[in-house]
């Protein structure tokens, strides 16, 4: 028998949740097909049957301690190449994004009620974005890495437009379609120097290749930096390449914005840390020695993150539109983030940790501020702050946790929010960046700010109409979950950071490569 | 960077001043020994043989035609990537058939969707 091309491990296990969405996605598409019109929510909740088995997979595998590398070799050749790797951290960062993207689908089936258009698209679209997004967290290899980002971003541009009787959509779906495809080329390039300088697009191999050239070519290094955190940094929404954000997040459907400020970020983070951190650790450690002639690369990553931060809340401050105002407070949100990211070349493991511990936070308390500013700018007809008055009458307890969310996205004390800060920063300062903790503790607190606004108007501004709000029961549910997780992790943030903290030492696994 | 880097790029360089020079350089030689005798006919645009009736700027496409092209495209890649899998085909054996088959039928699926969505239709 003639030998094939490609052999594969066999591993396929690795790529199980994946295939689910996938597969799921494509039976959705046909089921919405034959559908008539007016039944198209049985795509809506077949896509969260999806999701929730999807769940359950990484659940399994992560309660199994599955763990390892799917590889191919080309037949002929000597060794194995990864292409997606199955670690804590990718099983942890593909957790957070399902949840979200769960609470995402709840939110859009009930979006769609009383909407003429694209209803089936906008869910099996979520499914095929999820999938990328899922690869952005698992992949070993440049080629799948950028794969699952394209996968993440084309439905993203497409959702992000969906309601095409809108102007403001359409002006959200375009604008999003032009700077996510400046970005993916900026990074596609930065990732070819990357590739030009190590020989080899296979993320575990990297930084040995990256650390025998490094001497000579500091200059394309810090040029291959430059490109990718460009690209990144518009995934990821920080200053200065956050321009996009607000008019996307104004115009886009509101679950998407959620999606978009949710999951996509995420995938960005994800991918930054396995393509921005990861093979540039060499040449950070390289930057310590006295000959170094390069770039500071943790210092330009701070910088940015000082920048999110600053940028993002005081642009905040001058908002009265409810979804624009949550544009810049994820911008802000993402420079907290990015201190992470800027620690994690000197304290790798547990700023990791620490990283994975803020974003599952983020997610739960960000999707519970968005399924209420969903419900009560629908019910106003109005996105303005002015539609939150009188709140805390109408129905209390939606005021209540909307309060919880926003208080923990200001990061107040017995929040899981103040928790995430607290472990982002203090590893910030054991990284010898103490003066980004205290810029970040000192910018956090002009938050509170805006967030308060919101609850002045919930709680100390007379409703224009007294009807209560009603809410279905799943959005219900996703709200109590997103407050109870919120307040949970608040208590008892150990339950949280002893995973995420196990993350680090996973992730460090890949990291053996390092000298 | 080695010189060898460098070296390799040469060949790109080469490519590049050949093709420009070959370009021009023909064309030139060409206006040498051609006859030169313009007349109206001679600069409308060409349209097969039909007499033109509007001015070039203002010829004007259905936007519909966007559509077909996508539709094409789809055909397009698909004929490019089933070359290669015909070709290698005695050495995927049943592997390569199957992975061909699904990647027909993820095709299929997009070509039922814009069928549905009635995109075949001139209305």
């Amino acid at each position: 028998m003639p030998p094939t091309l490609i052999d594969i491990t066999g591993q396929w296990q690795y790529l199980l949740a994946e295939m689910v969405l996938v597969g799921g996605g494509i039976v959705a598409m046909i089921v919405d097909l034959l559908l008539p019109r007016r039944n198209k929510s049985v795509v809506g909740y077949f896509s969260l049957a999806i999701v929730l088995a999807a769940i359950t997979v990484v659940a399994v595998q992560m309660g199994r301690h599955v763990g390892g590398y799917l590889q191919f070799q080309y037949v002929g050749a000597t060794g194995w190449k990864n292409t997606v790797v199955v670690d804590l951290f990718a099983q942890l960062m593909s957790l957070i994004m399902l949840v979200g993207a769960l609470f995402v689908l709840v939110m859009d089936v009930y979006d769609w009620r009383g909407r003429q258009g694209y209803e089936g698209e906008s869910y099996y679209l979520i499914l095929f974005a999820t999938t990328g997004a899922l690869l952005m967290a698992n992949s070993a290899d440049l080629i799948t890495l950028f794969i699952g980002m394209e996968l993440l971003s084309l439905p993203s541009y497409v959702l992000a437009g969906l309601h095409r009787q809108n102007v403001k959509s359409n002006e959200a779906g375009l604008k999003y379609f032009l700077y996510g495809g400046l970005a993916t080329a900026a990074i596609l390039y930065g990732m070819s120097f990357l590739y030009g300088l190590s020989g080899t697009t296979d993320l575990v191999a990297m930084p040995s290749a990256i650390a025998s050239q490094l001497p000579n070519e500091r200059l394309f290094f810090d040029i291959a930096f430059a490109f990718l955190l460009l690209g990144l940094g518009f995934k990821m929404a920080v200053v200065p390449f956050h321009m996009w954000a607000p008019d996307v997040y104004e115009g886009a459907p509101t679950p998407v914005t959620a999606y978009l400020s949710v999951v996509s970020k995420v995938a960005g983070f994800a991918m930054a840390t396995r393509v921005l951190i990861v093979p540039f650790l060499p040449v950070v450690a390289e930057s310590t020695t006295a000959a170094h002639t390069g770039l500071p690369l943790v210092t330009i990553l701070a910088i940015v993150a000082v920048l999110s931060m600053l940028g993002g809340n005081a642009a905040a401050l001058r908002q009265r539109n409810a979804k624009r105002l949550f544009a810049y407070s994820s911008i802000a949100q993402a420079g907290y983030v990015l201190v992470g990211l800027a620690a994690m070349p000197g304290q790798s493991a547990a700023t990791a940790g620490s990283m994975v511990f803020y974003l599952a936070v983020y997610a739960l308390m960000n999707v519970g501020a968005f399924v209420t500013i969903e419900w009560v700018t629908r019910a106003a007809g109005d996105e303005s702050l002015a539609a939150f008055a009188g709140l805390g009458r109408r129905s209390p307890w939606m005021a209540f946790a909307f309060t919880v969310c926003l208080l923990s996205l200001g990061g107040f004390p017995i929040t899981a929010g103040f928790w995430g800060k607290f472990f982002l920063f203090s590893f910030a300062v054991n990284a010898q960046l103490s003066w980004l903790a205290y810029a970040g503790m000192v910018l956090s607190v002009i938050s509170f700010v805006y967030y308060f606004r919101f609850i002045r108007q919930m709680y100390f501004v007379r409703p224009a109409t007294a009807e209560t709000l009603q809410v279905d029961a799943g959005n219900t549910v996703v709200l109590a979950l997103c407050t109870v997780g919120v307040l949970f992790f608040g208590i008892v943030p150990n339950v949280l950071m002893g995973p995420a903290q196990a993350v680090g030492a996973s992730f460090l696994s890949m990291l053996n490569a390092v000298p | 960077m080695p010189a060898v880097y460098w070296h390799s790029w040469l060949v790109v360089v080469l490519f590049l001043v050949l093709g420009v020079a070959l370009a021009f350089g023909l064309l030139g030689l060409g206006s040498l020994f051609r006859p030169h005798q313009p007349s109206a006919a001679k600069k409308t645009p060409y349209e097969s043989g039909a007499i033109d009736i509007v001015e070039a700027k203002e010829v004007r496409f259905n936007v519909r035609y966007y559509l077909f092209a996508l539709m094409f495209v789809l055909f397009d890649v698909e004929t490019v990537f089933l070359f290669p899998w015909a070709v290698a085909f005695n050495r995927l054996h049943l592997f390569g058939l199957i992975e061909a088959f699904i990647f027909l039928a993820m095709l299929g699926v997009g070509l039922a969707y814009a069928w549905k969505k009635k995109v075949l239709r001139w209305q």
